[in-house]
């Protein structure tokens, strides 16, 4: 009998087993495996940049924000805790203040800045895995069922940058109404995803 | 300084969004670190922020890939929050243990915890009012002190979900640490806090907690750490355990 390859992996419409390769990925990348971060690259890269460009615009810097953050990936990654979400949704939280940070330096530079709006779809180089397009279908969808205020704050802070009393400002609502829109509509957003 | 705080609780959107200013974050990180279903919300919150942001992937472009990697090799990695094991950290979060928070602190901050303690030691030894203990107060406070000043004193403090603070400051030279606590829920009648140093060497018990009132303790001298070692405070008869009743009420890294 020959021996069994192991079967190439693929994308399945469960999430879990890409959620736990990449957790078993960051809990090698912990320990100094520079191959294991060389694939936790190939698996977050996309994601990480496509949303420092949402958040920062500029593609130059949207570069430069995804360096930083899969660099903090590679740094902290013994700081990742399996107990406490996703290995997706940490690597994400660390791009987002990445790129949070670097349009807050901006905005503090140059006196303000104009209004952000929610990039329209001109990424055509599209996501290559299924996963991921199923994913934005879903998030897209998830963002319409949301109300109008809500929509607009979460959009305004998280691919905005901006804090939620710069939402208040640029919504023209109290700042405790921004906070507690934000607050709604992530809890929304967490139900429609299926998010446990 | 403000009136009518507004709940925390409501800040946990925009901090999942971080839709907040540097310092609203860090207070609210205590309020985490001391409430007890906020780290769920706040995970839970977090995976849908981050499906936002992992909605719109893009392909990079080569290059980046050779540069982030080469910048990898050349970059040194942070040691984790918690030795040992992997995979311990997510028993210990199920046993519902409280962590600690945040790093260890500079050593100014050093200079006055050591202040605060050894007027704690003066205290005591006044409130005991009794001279034949004050030499023996006397050799404790110097041990206090040589740990309290050593160059290496690091300080770190810890909030157990069931209330008060355990404040523990550290020196490897010396190989020793001092524990205080305050505000510790009290127990029962014949009821005690005990210490523990736990990690790959074993449970050891490491002393009581002796309480000066209102949940406060005088400060303890722990040593003989071994490398990988977590203190844990415990509840256990007044006399102290063979082995320590879990979950502790709280467990601090020592790395």
């Amino acid at each position: 009998m020959m021996p069994v390859e192991p079967a190439p992996e693929q994308a399945r419409p469960g999430r879990q087993p890409a959620a736990d390769a990449l957790a078993g990925l960051l809990a090698r990348v912990a320990r100094g495996d520079h191959g294991a971060f060389a694939a936790l690259y190939d698996r977050v890269a996309g994601q990480v940049l496509g949303l420092a460009r949402a958040v920062v615009r500029d593609p130059q810097q949207a570069e430069e924000v995804m360096q930083e953050a899969l660099l903090d990936v590679w740094r902290t990654a013994s700081r990742f805790d399996p107990a406490a979400g996703s290995a997706t949704g940490w690597v994400m939280m660390l791009a987002h203040r990445r790129a949070v940070d670097r349009v807050r330096a901006e905005q503090r530079a140059a006196g303000g800045r104009a209004a952000a709006q929610r990039p329209a779809a001109e990424y055509d180089e599209v996501a290559e895995e299924a996963l991921a397009r199923l994913d934005r279908d879903r998030v897209r969808r998830c963002l319409g069922s949301l109300t109008e205020l809500q929509r607009e704050a979460l959009t305004l802070a998280y691919y905005g940058g901006y804090t939620y009393r710069e939402v208040a400002g640029l919504l023209g609502v109290a700042v405790g109404t921004a906070k507690t829109r934000l607050r709604d509509g992530l809890i929304r957003l967490r139900d429609c995803l299926g998010v446990e | 300084m403000r009136a009518a705080r507004p709940d925390p609780h409501l800040l946990a959107g925009a901090y999942a969004l971080d839709a907040v200013e540097e310092p609203e974050r860090r207070e609210f990180e205590r309020h985490l670190s001391r409430c007890g279903t906020c780290p769920l919300e706040v995970a839970a919150m977090r995976e849908a922020a981050a499906r936002m942001g992992a909605a719109d992937a893009v392909r990079p472009p080569a290059r980046l890939r050779a540069a982030v990697l080469a910048a990898a090799a050349r970059t040194a990695q942070a040691r984790p929050l918690l030795p040992g094991r992997a995979g311990t950290r997510g028993i210990r979060q199920m046993l519902g243990i409280r962590e600690m928070r945040g790093g260890w602190r500079r050593p100014a901050v050093v200079v006055m915890a050591c202040a605060v303690i050894s007027a704690l030691i003066v205290l005591a030894v006044v409130a005991s009012g009794m001279r034949s203990r004050l030499q023996q107060a006397e050799r404790h406070a110097s041990e206090v002190a040589a740990v309290l000043s050593a160059p290496d004193a690091r300080m770190r403090t810890a909030w157990p979900r069931s209330g008060g603070k355990v404040t523990v400051v550290l020196s490897h030279r010396m190989d020793a640490l001092v524990v205080t606590a305050a505000r510790l829920p009290p127990l029962p009648r014949g009821r005690a806090y005990e210490l523990w140093l736990m990690g790959p060497a074993g449970d050891r018990p490491a002393g009581m907690l002796r309480m000066s009132g209102r949940g406060a303790s005088g400060p303890a001298m722990v040593s003989g750490l071994a490398p990988g070692d977590s203190l844990a405070v415990t509840v256990e008869p007044a006399g102290g355990a063979a082995r320590p009743a879990m979950p502790p009420v709280v467990l601090i890294s020592l790395s």
